[in-house]
C-alpha cells in the first residue's frame, strides 16, 4: 500500500514537473526554435520532426542548408557497376523534389547544394530546384554535376562522359527572370558547361558574390573577372580549376577585395591588375613547376604579399633535378605553407628546407604525402632518380653548415605520415634548424582519401601501416625539446 | 538617478541596475528607445518580462562584449570565445529559456545567436527519445504517426 502511495506521488510530481518545463519550452518563440533548428544539418532538423507535433511543424520552415550529396555506399556500388544509375538518378531526384516539397514554410535558404552525376536530359529538373531557391533568396549554391570526378582517377571516364555535362539553363540564361539570385554570396560549380558570357554575367548581376568557384567546365576560354562598369566586386574568393579550354584569365582593378585565388589546371596567361588584399594563393598544376624552376618570377602579383601559400608539387621534388631549390627570401609575409607532393620511399625531403629558408616569418607547415604506388614503381624504374638520389648523402648536414635557420616556425603537421628514413631524416633537420617549434602533428592518414574512398573501409594491412607509422612517430618524441608538443593521430579522421 | 553615460535599467521584479550607455546599448531595442525618446536615458528604463536575475545575466554578457568592442587589446577574441564558452555552460535549462526569450526581446543579435548555437549543439546527433529527454518534451505522437513521419523522411533516420 505504502509503495503504491509512493509511487502515486512520485508520478503526480513527474507529471508536475513535465508541464512545468514544456511550458517554459512553449514560452520559447516559434521563430527562434526555427532558427535554432536551421543550425542544423538537412538530416538532423528532418529527424527532430519525430520530437513532437510542435517540432513536426517547425521542419517545415528549415531555412539552413540544403545539401544533396550521394551517399557514399551508393557511389561505391554504382562505381562498381553493382547499381543501376538510372535507378539511382530516379531516386535521387525523387529524394531533392521531396524535401523542397516538405519545406512549405521556408522563406529564405542558407545553401543549397547538388552533387550527383546529372547529365544534359536532366536540365529542366535542376531549373525547376533552382527556381524553386532563387525565390527563397538562396545564399550559397553548389552544384556538382559529376561526382565521379571526385575521385583521382577521371581517366576511367571516356571523354565524352566527362564532358557530357549540364547546363542549368535557368541559371546560364541572359536577361532571365531570377531577379532574386541577386542574393548569393557564394556560387560554386562543378562540372557545369559555364562560359565566358555567364561568368561576367554573374560578376555584374549579382553584387553580392563573395565567393566563385568553377570547375570542369569546358566551356570556359577567355576568363575575365570585371564589374559591369566601374563597379567595385565584393568578390573575395577565386577559384578555377581544371578548366581544359581556359587559356587566358585577367582580374581586374575591380576586383581590388579579392583576397584568396586558388588555380589548378593547364598553363595559362595570367593578367592581374592591382589586388593589394590578395594574401592567400593555392596552385596545383603544371604550372607550378615552371613557377618553382623560375624562383616564382612569372607571378601575375607580388609574392611578398602573401600570408599563406599551397603548392601541389605533384612528382617534382622526385625526380630531383633541384633537391635545393636555393631560393632568396621570396615569401617575406608568409606564415602559413602548404606543400603537396608525391615521393619515391628512397625519397630526400630536404627541399622543403628551400621554402622554408625562403619564408623567414613562416609559423605553420604542413606537409601533405600523396600516395600513388603505380606511379612510384614506374619512377623507380627510372635508373637516373635512384642514382642521383644515392648521392645526396650528407646533404643535411650541409644545411646546417649554411645556416639554415627556422627562427619563427611554430607548428609542423605531417599529414600522410609514413616514417620512413627520408622522413627521420627532415624531422632531425627541423629539430637541427628550428628552436621555435611548439607542436607537431603525425597523422598517418592518406589526407587524399576523398570522393567515394573516404566511404570505403581500410584493409587491414594498411590499418597495421597506420600503426607502424604511429609508433615511428612516438619513437622520436625523445628528440624534441620538451617545449614541443607531439600530436600523434590516433584515428583515421575518415573512419 | 544615473549619472551622465549611464543608464538605468528596471526588471519585472523591481531591481535596478545602473549600467554605462554603451553596455546597455548592445540591445537594438534600448538603443531605438534611447534615441527615440530622451527621457529615457535620465530617468529609469522597464525591462519588462525579464526578472532581476535574468537582467544581471544579460548585464554581465553585454559588459564583457562592450569593452572587447572598445579596445580589441585588452580582450582578444580568443578571450572572449572562452568567456562565451563559460556563460553558455554554465546555464541551466531554465535560464536558458529565459535568456533566449529575454535575448530575443532586447534584440541582442550576439548574445541570441550564441544561445541558439548552444542549443543546436544540444540537439545534434541526437535521437528524438534523447531531445525529448534533455528538454523534456512530451510525445504527442500516435504510433501510427510516428511511422508514417519515419516513411516520409526514410533518407534522415
Amino acid at each position: 500500500m505504502d509503495n503504491l502511495k509512493a509511487c502515486k506521488s512520485s508520478n503526480k510530481r513527474q507529471k508536475i514537473m513535465m508541464m512545468e518545463n514544456s511550458s517554459s519550452l512553449s514560452k520559447i518563440p516559434d521563430e527562434i526554435l526555427i532558427d535554432i533548428l536551421s543550425r542544423l544539418s538537412m538530416k538532423e532538423a528532418a529527424r527532430t520532426s519525430l520530437v513532437s507535433r510542435q517540432w513536426e511543424s517547425l521542419w517545415k520552415f528549415y531555412t539552413g542548408s540544403l545539401e544533396f550529396d550521394c551517399d557514399p555506399e551508393t557511389q561505391v556500388l554504382l562505381f562498381n557497376g553493382k547499381r543501376r544509375f538510372v535507378t539511382e538518378e530516379t531516386k535521387f531526384i525523387g529524394w531533392v523534389n521531396q524535401v523542397l516539397a516538405a519545406l512549405s514554410g521556408a522563406t529564405t535558404i542558407q545553401k543549397f547544394r547538388v552533387c550527383f552525376d546529372l547529365g544534359k536530359h536532366q536540365t529542366t529538373t535542376i531549373d525547376s530546384w533552382i527556381r524553386y531557391v532563387a525565390a527563397r533568396k538562396v545564399r550559397k549554391l553548389e552544384l556538382c554535376l559529376s561526382s565521379m570526378l571526385a575521385l583521382d582517377k577521371p581517366c576511367i571516364l571516356s571523354l565524352e562522359e566527362i564532358y557530357n555535362f549540364a547546363t542549368p539553363g535557368q541559371l546560364m540564361k541572359k536577361n532571365n527572370d531570377l531577379g532574386n539570385l541577386k542574393s548569393l554570396i557564394s556560387l560554386r560549380l562543378e562540372s557545369v558547361d559555364v562560359t565566358d558570357e555567364h561568368v561576367s554575367y554573374f560578376l555584374s548581376e549579382w553584387p553580392f558574390l563573395e565567393e566563385l568557384a568553377i570547375a570542369y567546365s569546358p566551356s570556359l576560354h577567355n576568363l575575365k573577372v570585371a564589374g559591369g562598369g566601374d563597379q567595385l566586386l565584393k568578390l573575395k574568393y577565386l577559384e578555377v580549376r581544371y578548366c581544359m579550354g581556359l587559356g587566358h584569365l585577367e582580374v581586374t582593378a575591380a576586383a581590388s577585395n579579392l583576397a584568396s585565388f586558388n588555380y589548378g589546371g593547364p598553363m595559362i596567361n595570367m593578367i592581374f591588375q592591382d589586388v593589394p588584399r590578395l594574401s592567400s594563393f593555392s596552385l596545383d598544376s603544371d604550372y607550378c613547376e615552371d613557377l618553382v624552376h623560375n624562383g616564382f618570377k612569372g607571378l601575375p602579383f607580388q609574392v611578398s604579399q602573401l600570408q599563406m601559400l599551397t603548392l601541389d608539387l605533384g612528382w617534382m621534388m622526385c625526380c630531383f633535378r633541384f633537391p635545393c631549390l636555393n631560393f632568396p627570401k621570396l615569401f617575406t609575409s608568409l606564415r602559413h605553407l602548404e606543400l603537396v607532393f608525391r615521393i619515391l620511399d628512397e625519397g630526400t625531403m630536404l627541399f622543403v628546407a628551400s621554402f622554408l629558408r625562403a619564408s623567414p616569418c613562416l609559423h605553420k607547415l604542413v606537409l601533405k604525402y600523396k600516395i600513388d604506388s603505380f606511379h612510384t614503381e614506374r619512377m623507380k624504374r627510372d635508373p637516373s632518380n635512384l642514382e642521383f638520389l644515392i648521392n645526396l648523402g650528407g646533404l643535411r648536414k650541409q644545411l646546417v653548415k649554411k645556416g639554415y635557420k627556422y627562427e619563427c616556425l611554430k607548428e609542423v603537421d605531417f599529414l600522410g605520415w609514413n616514417g620512413l628514413k627520408r622522413d627521420i631524416e627532415f624531422v632531425t633537420h627541423l629539430i637541427e634548424a628550428s628552436r621555435s617549434l611548439e607542436r607537431v602533428t603525425f597523422d598517418p592518414c592518406d589526407p587524399f582519401r576523398v570522393g567515394i574512398m573516404k566511404g570505403l573501409p581500410l584493409p587491414p594491412d594498411k590499418l597495421t601501416a597506420e600503426d607502424d607509422a604511429r609508433n615511428r612517430a612516438r619513437d622520436l618524441e625523445s628528440k624534441f625539446s620538451p617545449n614541443t608538443k607531439l600530436v600523434v593521430a590516433s584515428k583515421c579522421h575518415c573512419c | 538617478m544615473a549619472s551622465k553615460g549611464n543608464l538605468t535599467l528596471k526588471s519585472c521584479n523591481g531591481k535596478e541596475f545602473i549600467v554605462e550607455e554603451k553596455v546597455a546599448v548592445m540591445s537594438t531595442t534600448i538603443k531605438n528607445m534611447v534615441d527615440v525618446d530622451d527621457s529615457f536615458a535620465q530617468g529609469v528604463i522597464p525591462i519588462i518580462g525579464v526578472d532581476g536575475k535574468i537582467l544581471a545575466k544579460l548585464i554581465e554578457y553585454c559588459k564583457e562584449h562592450a569593452e572587447a568592442d572598445e579596445d580589441e587589446e585588452v580582450k582578444s577574441e580568443e578571450y572572449l570565445k572562452k568567456f562565451d564558452e563559460k556563460f553558455v555552460d554554465e546555464l541551466n535549462l531554465n535560464d536558458l529559456y529565459d535568456l533566449l526569450k529575454a535575448s530575443n526581446y532586447l534584440e541582442i543579435t550576439k548574445l541570441l545567436n550564441l544561445l541558439c548555437q548552444k542549443v543546436a549543439s544540444m540537439i545534434k546527433g541526437k535521437k528524438p527519445e534523447e531531445i525529448r529527454r534533455i528538454f523534456n518534451i512530451k510525445n504527442d505522437f500516435t504510433p501510427e504517426e510516428e511511422e508514417e513521419i519515419n516513411r516520409q523522411n526514410p533518407w534522415a533516420f
